[in-house]
């Protein structure tokens, strides 16, 4: 699927393989793919460009890196209609974006939320938020501090206040 | 470094930032609608990632508030517990789209300057709430039935069906009964709507003909 990024990469572009035609992307850190644009337009982003003829060349997809592009597009690759048959099976493939108790696979959500938020794309957004959304739900304040590396900043008298005044959702 | 502007098939401007201003050239910049360039500009530079140090505090503020909101939508202690940690995520957790799906139901009390948030941010279970407690105090029927109503015009279904029983059968709703079902039948006539809110529409029409011909009858 990547290939390196080579001297003549900005002038590979519009490629056809047969019917479909091949999208050229390339990450922050200069490392090139190439795309089936029946994928690629998952992307919202992607797909307004490809309909204003945008998409002829190189497609610099700036602030994402290569290791996360390809991510992307492994996801892609795996919701296009038709490639995995079985509903379950997507799942059970998309679980493993769900846990993210280990910092490496923290920094990897981050990465595909920004990807996700930048190319528009909808379904990976939705899994990825509902990670984070779920790694919040039942921590305490300070687990949540430990977890998500925060730094408080507020000095004690606040935080008093506050605990204070949100006291009442604790009491069921 | 080279900015511009592309606007995709849904309006929605992206901000393409460019170190090499050879590459930005075939992307010449379309219409746009200034109204939103300076809004887009904002979101999108602050979504512009610090790889280095990813963190939940670099994601922007648009997915955070997304995040929250599905986070508030279980119960709010977790937003309140999200939001004591620093000063940052607390203004999030403000933010009119996180209380808007807000999940309240699950305290008995609520304090009243949280409950008022809520319903200014047209949190839906606010307004049922505060619909159900006026419509115990006799005095504020009235306006009990006003929230439900609201709800009903922003086509949430269940208090449509309730605002529509609620008129057909309390007896001190009649004359408000009268009132709104003259007038406010194009509640009921949703097309989203369950069918069941479509049979209220039906009774209801029903009924509003029956009284206007038994107060023709008595005028006569």
């Amino acid at each position: 699927m990547s290939t390196a990024a080579t001297a003549d990469a900005s002038s590979s572009g519009d490629t056809t393989e047969g019917s479909v035609r091949l999208l050229t992307l390339q990450s922050e850190d200069g490392e090139v793919f190439e795309v089936k644009e029946t994928i690629a337009t998952q992307s919202v982003t992607i797909k307004g460009m490809v309909d204003d003829d945008c998409a002829t060349s190189t497609i610099p997809v700036c602030n994402v890196t290569g290791r996360t592009l390809a991510m992307v597009i492994e996801w892609w690759n795996k919701h296009e209609i038709g490639a995995v048959s079985n509903e379950k099976e997507l799942k059970e493939w998309e679980s493993q974006f769900d846990t993210i108790d280990d910092k490496s696979d923290r920094d990897d959500v981050y990465d595909l939320l920004m990807a996700a938020n930048y190319l528009n794309i909808p379904t990976l957004l939705d899994c990825c938020t509902s990670a984070v959304a779920e790694a919040i739900k039942g921590k305490s304040t300070d687990e949540m501090r430990e977890f998500f590396d925060i730094k408080s900043d507020f000095d004690e008298k606040e935080e008093d206040a506050l605990r204070k005044e949100n006291q009442w959702a604790f009491e069921n | 470094m080279e900015k511009e502007f592309l606007v995709d098939s849904d309006h929605t401007a992206v901000l393409y930032m460019y170190r090499d201003s050879e590459v930005s050239k075939t992307f010449i910049s379309i219409k746009m609608k200034f109204r939103t360039l300076e809004k887009c500009m904002t979101c999108s530079i602050m979504s512009l990632p610090n790889q280095v140090n990813a963190s939940i505090m670099t994601l922007p503020k648009d997915l955070l508030t997304n995040i929250f909101s599905r986070v508030a939508s279980c119960f709010v202690d977790n937003l309140f517990n999200v939001q004591q940690s620093c000063k940052y995520l607390r203004e999030i957790g403000n933010d009119d789209y996180v209380l808007q799906h807000a999940c309240i139901d699950i305290v008995p009390y609520l304090p009243l300057s949280f409950m008022e948030r809520c319903i200014n941010n047209g949190n839906v279970e606010a307004f049922l709430t505060r619909g159900f407690q006026l419509l115990t105090l006799s005095s504020e029927e009235f306006r009990g039935l006003e929230f439900l109503k609201l709800l009903a015009q922003k086509e949430h279904a269940e208090s449509t069906y309730l605002f529509g029983i609620l008129l057909l059968y309390i007896p001190s709703c009649f004359t408000l009964f009268l009132k709104y079902s003259l007038i406010d039948l194009e509640l009921f006539r949703q097309d989203k709507l369950q069918p069941l809110c479509a049979c209220i529409f039906v009774r209801v029409r029903v009924c509003a003909y029956a009284c206007v011909s038994k107060i023709i009858c008595l005028v006569l």
